[in-house]
C-alpha cells in the first residue's frame, strides 16, 4: 500500500506553476515558457524522485527482548536500502498503529543498513502485534509526501509493570523465601564470566571482555543463584488484580536479578522453583497473559 | 543560532535580481540594492528581524500606489515591489519559511524579467536559476526535517544534493519544446490586414527612420556594431544582399519623406519554383516596416497563416510590435542589377520630381547623358560618373543647407545617403523615375549558415523604374560599404552561433516550428515503414499515428526507465561521507577493499567485518583492518581524539592497500 500526498508547499508551487504556465500559453512568450517548464519539471519530479526515495526499500524491527505496560521499551528499525543506486533520504519510519515510534531516519546508503533507535509503549499488559510500518518522505523538494505500508508483522508478549520496592518480604504473604545450599565464599566476591542474558543489570556487564569477545558478558558473584523463592499471587479483582501481577511481576524480575531459582504460586495453579532465562521468561508470560479480572 | 541553507538560496535570490535588472534603467540600481541586503550576515539579519515590518510595508505599499498613479509603469511598480518583498524576507528571515517566499519571488521576478527582455543573459541566468533551484528546495526540505534534530542535521549536511539539478534540467528542456504553442514567438499582438495598410509615422526599423532620411543621418549609425538581424537563406548567395526596409518617393530639396502608401500590391505571378526562401530573426519591427530583398514574392510573418505583399511603393507595412522572426520568399539575385518589382501600380507623379534642383545639377545630368538613348544607359552612365568622381567617406563634414549641391560641387565626397540622393535625383531629372531606398547590405558570413547584419550595415541606395523590366536597384556608391561579406574568426562565429541560436531557435520557437517538427518526425517513422507511399504533398498520417504510437510505448513501456535514469541522475550520486580523519580512513579503507573484489558483507559492523576479512586473509593487512576498525570505535564511542589517531589511521590504509584480491 502506498500514497502520495500534496504538501502544503507542494499546493504553492503548483499555483505559481499554474500562473506560469497560463502566462506562456496567454502571451506565446518563450522566455515566460522557459519559466514554466522549470516550474514544471519541478513539479513533475518530485513525486517520481520521492517514489524512488523509498522504493524497494525494507525495513525490519530490532525489537527489545521483553515489554513492560507503561514502560518504553527501546529498540530500533532497521531500515535497509538493498538497491543498486540511489540512497535514501531523510525517511520516516513509524509503526502505523504506534505513532510515538517514529523515527527519522537520515541516509541510507545502497546495499546498508541504518539503525533508528525508537521506543515502544503499551499501556495494557497481554499479547499484542504490530503489523504495519509506515515509510514516508518529502524528500527531495518537499513539494509531495510520498508513504509506503510495508508489512512487518510481529507478535509480542507485554509483561505487566514491575512494581519497584515490594521485594521486601516483611508481611510474608507477598512471597517466599527458602535457602539452599551453603554459599562459596562471601557474597558479592568474583566467582566468573557469563554470557549475558535477559534481565541481567547493565552494571554487571564485564565491559573489557564484552569489547574482546565483541559479545556482552556478566561477572558472576558467589552467593548468586543459591537460593529458591516461590512469588505467591493473591486472588484479588479489579485493579487490586492488576496490581497484585504488577508487584508479583517485580519480584520475580528481582529474584531472577538476584539470582534465585523462582517459582509461582497463583491462586489456581502453581509452578515450582526453577531458574535459567527461558524458566524466567515463561513465568512473566504467564503473569502477562492472567485474564483480567473485573470487580 | 537558525541555520540556513546557504548558497543555493541566495543564488536563486540574486539570479531573480540580476533577471529583474535586464529591465536597465533604476531598477538595476534598486536590485543591486536588494543584492547587497540579501548577502547581509546572519547575525545582523537577526537584528533586521526585529524590525515591525507591518509599520514599513504599509508605507512601501502606499508611495508605489502613489507612484504608479503619478505615472510609473506597471511592470515598474510590479518589479519594485518584488524588489521590496524580496529585501524583507532576507533581512527579517526568522526561519526556513522565509527561504520559500525568497524562491518563490525569484520565480515572479523570471517571469516579470521575462516580458520585458530578449537578452541572451537572460538564458544564463534562467539556468542557473534552474539548476539553483531544486538544490534550493531540497536543501530546505531537509532543513525542515532535521529542523529539532540536531544529530541528523550533521548527518545531512554531508549530503551532496546538487546533482539533483540534472533530472531537472533535462526535463525542463523536453517540456519547453514540448509544450503547446498557440500562437507566434514573442507575442505578435495585431497583424494588420493587408488590405488597409496602416501609415507609420515618425518611427525607425532598426536604427533607419521610416519617416524620413536627410544626408548624413546615417553617418552616427554607420559606427554602430549592434547586431541589426539575421538571416539565412535556402541557397547560397553570390556577392553582397540588399534588404530594402524602407523606400522613399519625395524630396523636399533637404530630405526624403514617404508619401502615403497606396494599398498592396499583389502580385498575380506565381511564386516561382526555384524562389529564393530567406529567414530573417531578430528583426525589431516596431516602426512597422518589415524588409525584402530581391524581388520579394511573399513574406509570412512565423506562427501566422497571413501572407503579406509589398506596397506599391515598395514598403511591407504590418502592425506588428517588437521582435519578430518572418520568411521571405523572393527571386534572386539581390544586389545591384536585381529587379525588385514591376510597375503594376497606378504610378506616381514623385517619382520623377525633383523640386529646388540646382540648375547646375541638371546641366550636369544633362552633359553625362548626352550619349545615352535608352533609359538604361542614361542610368548607368550617371551611376558610373558618380562611383569614378566622387570619394566615399563616413565622416564627409558639414553640408548645411542644400546637402546634394554640396556633395556634387563642393565636398565631393560624402557616405551612400549622398550618393543614393545623388542617383535618384540625377535619374529623375534625366526622366528616369526613382526612388530612395535606406537598408542593410554586407553582414558578415557565418560558417552555421546564415549572415549577420549589423547598424554599422546600413546603408542607402536608388531603384530606377526601367521600362518592360520594372524597378531595377542600382548602387551608385563606390565600393566599400558594398564590399563582399565579411568573414569572422572561429571564437566570434562561435559566439555569434550562440546569440543566433537563441534568437532564432530559442526565442523564435513557435507553432509552426513545433508543427514543422512533428512532421519532419512523422516523415521520417513513415519513411521506415514497410511500403510508404505517401502522395507528394499530403499529409504523413501513417507516419502520425506511428509516432503516436512510439510516444505512447515510450510513456507507458518506457515509464519504468525513465523513473530509473530520474533517480540514477538523482540519487546515484547523493552519498553521504563520513567526517572525521578516522571514520573517513576507515570508509576508504573498506572502499578500497571492495575495489579489489572484497564483498565484505555491509550488514557488519566495523570490528566484524575486519574479523571477516582476517578469517579469509591472515596477513598484516587484515590485522591493520581490525586496528583500523578499533581506533574507529574509540573515537567514535570512546572519546578518543580524532586529530591525533588520524594519521595512525592513513598509515593503517596504506597498509591495508596492499592487502590483494581475496583468495576466492
Amino acid at each position: 500500500m502506498s500514497g502520495l500526498r500534496l504538501t502544503r508547499d507542494g499546493w504553492w508551487v503548483i499555483g505559481l506553476t499554474s500562473g506560469a504556465l497560463l502566462i506562456a500559453l496567454q502571451t506565446g512568450n518563450n522566455l515566460v515558457y522557459l519559466v514554466a517548464s522549470a516550474l514544471i519539471a519541478i513539479v513533475i519530479l518530485a513525486p517520481v524522485l520521492a517514489t524512488w526515495n523509498l522504493r524497494g526499500l525494507a525495513v525490519e524491527r530490532t525489537l527489545p527482548e521483553e515489554f513492560y505496560s507503561g514502560v518504553d521499551a527501546r529498540g530500533a528499525f532497521v531500515l535497509i536500502n538493498p538497491r543498486r543506486w540511489g540512497t535514501a533520504v531523510a525517511v520516516h519510519v513509524e509503526d502505523v498503529e504506534h505513532a510515538a515510534s517514529a523515527i527519522l531516519v537520515a541516509a541510507v546508503e545502497v546495499g546498508n543498513q541504518a539503525y533508528a533507535p525508537t521506543a515502544w509503549r503499551f499501556e495494557e499488559r497481554g499479547a499484542h502485534t504490530l503489523c504495519d510500518v509506515r515509510l514516508s518522505s518529502t524528500f527531495p523538494f518537499g513539494l509531495v509526501e510520498r508513504w509506503r505500508v510495508v508489512e512487518s508483522p510481529a507478535a509480542l508478549v507485554i509483561y505487566a509493570k514491575p512494581r519497584a520496592g515490594l521485594w521486601q518480604t516483611e508481611t510474608g504473604d507477598l512471597g517466599q523465601e527458602t535457602g539452599r545450599g551453603q554459599s562459596i565464599g562471601s557474597f558479592g566476591d568474583f566467582s566468573g564470566l557469563r554470557e549475558y542474558q535477559a534481565g541481567d543489570a547493565i552494571r554487571s556487564i564485564h565491559w573489557r571482555t564484552t569489547a574482546r569477545l565483541a559479545q556482552p558478558i556478566v561477572v558472576v558473584r558467589t552467593g548468586e543463584g543459591a537460593r529458591q523463592l516461590v512469588v505467591a499471587v493473591s486472588d484479588r479483582h479489579g485493579k487490586a488484580w492488576e496490581t497484585e501481577i504488577s508487584r508479583a511481576t517485580g519480584q520475580v524480575l528481582r529474584a531472577f536479578q538476584k539470582g534465585c531459582a523462582v517459582g509461582l504460586q497463583l491462586p489456581d495453579q502453581r509452578f515450582e522453583a526453577r531458574d535459567g532465562g527461558t524458566w524466567r521468561r515463561n513465568l512473566l508470560e504467564v503473569l502477562a497473559t492472567l485474564p483480567a479480572r473485573f470487580s | 543560532m537558525m541555520r540556513g541553507p546557504g548558497l543555493p538560496v541566495y543564488l536563486c535570490v540574486l539570479t531573480g535580481l540580476a533577471a529583474l535588472a535586464l529591465h536597465g534603467g533604476a531598477i538595476v540600481v534598486a536590485t543591486g540594492t536588494v543584492a547587497l541586503v540579501a548577502a547581509i550576515p546572519s547575525r545582523w539579519r537577526e537584528a533586521g528581524a526585529e524590525i515591525p515590518w507591518a509599520l514599513v510595508t504599509i508605507p512601501v505599499v502606499l508611495g508605489l500606489l502613489g507612484m504608479s498613479y503619478a505615472g510609473l509603469s506597471p511592470q515598474h511598480t510590479v518589479a519594485l515591489l518584488l524588489l521590496y518583498l524580496q529585501a524583507q524576507s532576507r533581512v527579517a528571515r526568522t526561519s526556513v519559511a522565509d527561504d520559500k517566499v525568497s524562491l518563490a519571488l525569484s520565480a515572479l521576478m523570471f517571469i516579470l524579467a521575462a516580458t520585458r527582455t530578449d537578452s541572451p543573459w537572460f538564458a544564463a541566468l534562467l539556468l542557473t536559476w534552474t539548476i539553483a533551484i531544486p538544490v534550493a528546495l531540497t536543501r530546505i526540505d531537509l532543513e525542515r526535517t532535521v529542523a529539532d534534530r540536531p544529530r541528523k542535521r550533521d548527518a545531512l549536511s554531508r549530503l551532496s544534493v546538487a546533482p539533483m539539478a540534472a533530472p531537472v534540467v533535462a526535463l525542463a528542456l523536453v517540456l519547453f519544446a514540448a509544450l503547446p504553442r498557440f500562437s507566434d514567438a514573442r507575442a505578435v499582438h495585431t497583424i494588420g490586414s493587408v488590405m488597409t495598410l496602416p501609415f507609420v509615422e515618425n518611427s525607425t526599423v532598426m536604427g533607419v527612420s521610416t519617416d524620413g532620411a536627410h544626408p548624413g543621418d546615417v553617418a552616427e549609425l554607420l559606427q554602430d556594431p549592434t547586431v541589426a538581424f539575421r538571416a539565412w537563406f535556402s541557397a547560397e548567395i553570390q556577392g553582397p544582399a540588399y534588404f530594402r526596409v524602407v523606400v522613399f518617393d519625395e524630396w523636399d530639396g533637404e530630405g526624403w519623406s514617404r508619401s502615403e502608401s497606396k494599398g498592396a500590391l499583389i502580385s498575380d505571378e506565381q511564386m516561382p519554383a526555384d524562389a529564393l526562401h530567406i529567414e530573417v530573426a531578430q528583426a525589431n519591427v516596431e516602426g512597422g516596416l518589415l524588409m525584402s530583398a530581391g524581388r520579394p514574392h511573399a513574406l509570412r510573418i512565423d506562427g501566422t497563416s497571413s501572407l503579406l505583399f509589398p506596397d506599391a511603393d515598395g514598403n511591407v507595412p504590418v502592425d506588428v510590435q517588437g521582435f519578430t522572426r518572418y520568411h521571405l520568399w523572393t527571386q534572386a539575385p539581390l544586389g545591384p542589377g536585381a529587379v525588385t518589382g514591376t510597375d503594376l501600380g497606378p504610378g506616381n507623379a514623385s517619382w520623377l520630381e525633383f523640386p529646388r534642383l540646382d540648375s547646375r545639377v541638371i546641366e550636369l545630368v544633362g552633359s553625362i547623358t548626352a550619349d545615352s538613348t535608352t533609359e538604361s544607359e542614361k542610368v548607368q552612365a550617371i551611376a558610373r560618373y558618380l562611383r569614378s568622381n566622387y570619394h566615399y567617406t563616413r565622416s564627409p563634414g558639414a553640408s548645411a543647407g542644400r546637402p546634394l549641391d554640396w556633395f556634387l560641387f563642393d565636398g565631393q565626397k560624402g557616405h551612400c545617403e549622398y550618393f543614393a540622393t545623388s542617383m535618384v535625383l540625377m535619374a529623375r531629372a534625366a526622366g528616369v523615375p526613382a526612388r530612395y531606398v535606406s537598408g542593410y547590405v554586407g553582414g558578415e558570413s557565418n560558417a552555421s549558415g546564415y549572415r549577420v547584419y549589423r547598424m554599422s550595415h546600413a546603408h542607402a541606395w536608388a531603384e530606377v523604374l526601367i521600362k518592360d523590366e520594372g524597378w531595377v536597384l542600382v548602387d551608385a556608391t563606390p565600393a566599400g560599404p558594398a564590399a563582399p561579406v565579411t568573414e569572422l574568426s572561429v571564437a566570434e562565429e562561435g559566439v555569434d552561433a550562440l546569440t543566433a541560436w537563441w534568437y532564432r531557435t530559442l526565442l523564435g520557437y513557435d507553432v509552426g516550428t513545433q508543427t514543422d517538427a512533428v512532421f519532419v518526425a512523422a516523415h521520417s517513422v513513415e519513411s521506415w515503414l514497410p511500403a510508404a507511399g505517401t502522395l507528394e504533398g499530403s499529409r504523413p498520417w501513417a507516419g502520425l499515428f506511428g509516432l503516436l504510437l512510439i510516444v505512447g510505448g515510450l510513456l507507458v513501456g518506457g515509464r519504468r526507465l525513465l523513473l530509473r535514469t530520474a533517480a540514477r541522475l538523482a540519487g546515484e550520486i547523493v552519498k553521504a561521507r563520513p567526517t572525521g580523519k578516522v571514520a573517513r580512513a576507515h570508509s576508504d579503507a573498506r572502499d578500497a577493499l571492495a575495489s579489489l573484489g572484497w564483498s565484505v558483507p555491509a550488514s557488519l559492523p566495523p570490528v566484524a567485518a575486519a574479523r571477516w576479512v582476517h578469517k579469509r586473509e591472515t596477513g598484516e593487512s587484515a590485522t591493520a583492518l581490525i586496528e583500523l576498525a578499533w581506533l574507529h570505535y574509540n573515537v567514535r564511542y570512546g572519546g578518543a581524539d580524532d586529530n591525533e589517531l588520524g594519521p595512525a589511521a592513513r598509515d593503517l590504509v596504506v597498509i591495508i592497500r596492499e592487502i590483494g584480491p581475496p583468495p576466492f
